[in-house]
């Protein structure tokens, strides 16, 4: 049943990368790398330097919005049973919930039946 | 004279890094100056100049020159100043205190620094401003002779423009002097390493042409440009790590 479950999960869940935003950040970094590298006279106040910093900036930006170390959803590791419910559920049946509901209720008490006199 | 003023501070600021500066920075003195330049130390005002005219500075200038003269400096590559121009010009910090001064005589040869001897306006040896001092120079084109006519002239640095101009100069002035306070006329203050070159043509003389290197000495990273550099590092190296970071999620 486990090993089902957990199969199901990994089918799931995809890489998901954002490179607009690895371009934009990378180049904000760039900007503010050169500026610094300048004002600190590690390199000089000219045009080409500062370009090559600027692009390298973005170019590692874009690198690692792309090929950084993936962030994991952390119900993955602490809830495994809850996802494995969760992934389960469409597979088993996607059409209705009712089922699904009537099967995780406890039935409901049987109550006593009264004393007889005889 | 306005016009041809200008153009003697272009020309004068880029045998002497005239046309920008910044900082405060005292010159180190563990070594007395070679021959003759612990004499040309006397020579210069060791705090600024309240008004430095023509006459006066001309005079200080054949005076410094003729010292100058008889010292022998190697030249190499770094900075040059070519044409029938030439000058001088001194440096101060915010505090008034005189931090460079270098000379061009007016020959092929590269400008020379006044306080320590050798060449000036290399890399190794850039001519420093401070950005919240000022810089006297005095400049002329040529020596002797009528002034440079219909003249235009560019100063930049890596082929940005930082400065042109022109001039049709019809009274042949030759000459200037002035002060220019990069306190008050720079709205931001900074701290760099920058090559600077320039040149200046006319219809009646040789073209001056230029370049060297120049330190703009300001407070670094805690100017506010270097905290706002350092706000554009800092903002984005967190936006790489916690909002463009590849995260793994559920399909759909």
């Amino acid at each position: 049943m486990t090993d089902v479950a957990t199969t199901t999960v990994e089918q799931q869940l995809v890489k998901k990368t954002h490179p607009v935003r690895g371009i934009l950040w990378g180049l904000m970094m760039g900007v503010g790398l050169s500026i610094v590298l300048v004002l600190t006279k590690v390199i000089p106040l000219a045009l080409a330097p500062m370009l090559v910093v600027l692009v390298l900036g973005t170019v590692v930006g874009t690198l690692w919005s792309i090929f950084g170390p993936a962030k994991h959803p952390k119900d993955v590791v602490d809830a495994t049973s809850h996802v494995v419910a969760e992934a389960a559920v469409p597979a088993a049946d996607t059409t209705s919930t009712d089922t699904t509901a009537t099967d995780t209720t406890e039935p409901p008490p049987i109550p006593e039946a009264p004393p007889t006199d005889m | 004279m306005g016009r041809t003023l200008r153009s003697a501070i272009a020309i004068t600021g880029l045998a002497v890094g005239v046309g920008l500066s910044f900082g405060a920075m005292s010159r180190a003195a563990d070594e007395p100056p070679p021959a003759p330049f612990d004499q040309i130390g006397d020579l210069i005002p060791p705090t600024e100049p309240v008004d430095l005219d023509v006459d006066t500075a001309g005079a200080e200038f054949t005076e410094i020159a003729a010292l100058v003269a008889t010292s022998t400096t190697d030249f190499g590559g770094g900075s040059k100043l070519t044409g029938q121009c030439g000058g001088l010009a001194y440096s101060y910090g915010e505090n008034g205190d005189l931090i460079d001064a270098a000379i061009d005589l007016g020959d092929d040869n590269p400008p020379i620094d006044l306080l320590e001897g050798g060449q000036a306006f290399t890399s190794g040896n850039p001519f420093k401003v401070d950005t919240r001092g000022v810089v006297a120079y005095y400049g002329f084109m040529p020596q002797e002779g009528a002034g440079p006519q219909n003249n235009s002239w560019f100063v930049k640095t890596s082929g940005v423009s930082l400065d042109s101009g022109g001039d049709a100069n019809v009274d042949g002035d030759n000459r200037n002097a002035g002060t220019v306070d990069l306190g008050a006329d720079l709205p931001v203050k900074f701290s760099a390493n920058a090559k600077i070159n320039g040149e200046l043509t006319s219809d009646n003389l040789a073209p001056c042409v230029g370049e060297g290197n120049i330190e703009f000495i300001g407070n670094g990273l805690t100017d506010p440009v270097g905290i706002a550099a350092l706000a554009l590092l800092g903002g984005g190296l967190v936006g790489l790590l916690f909002n463009a970071r590849p995260a793994m999620t559920y399909r759909g």
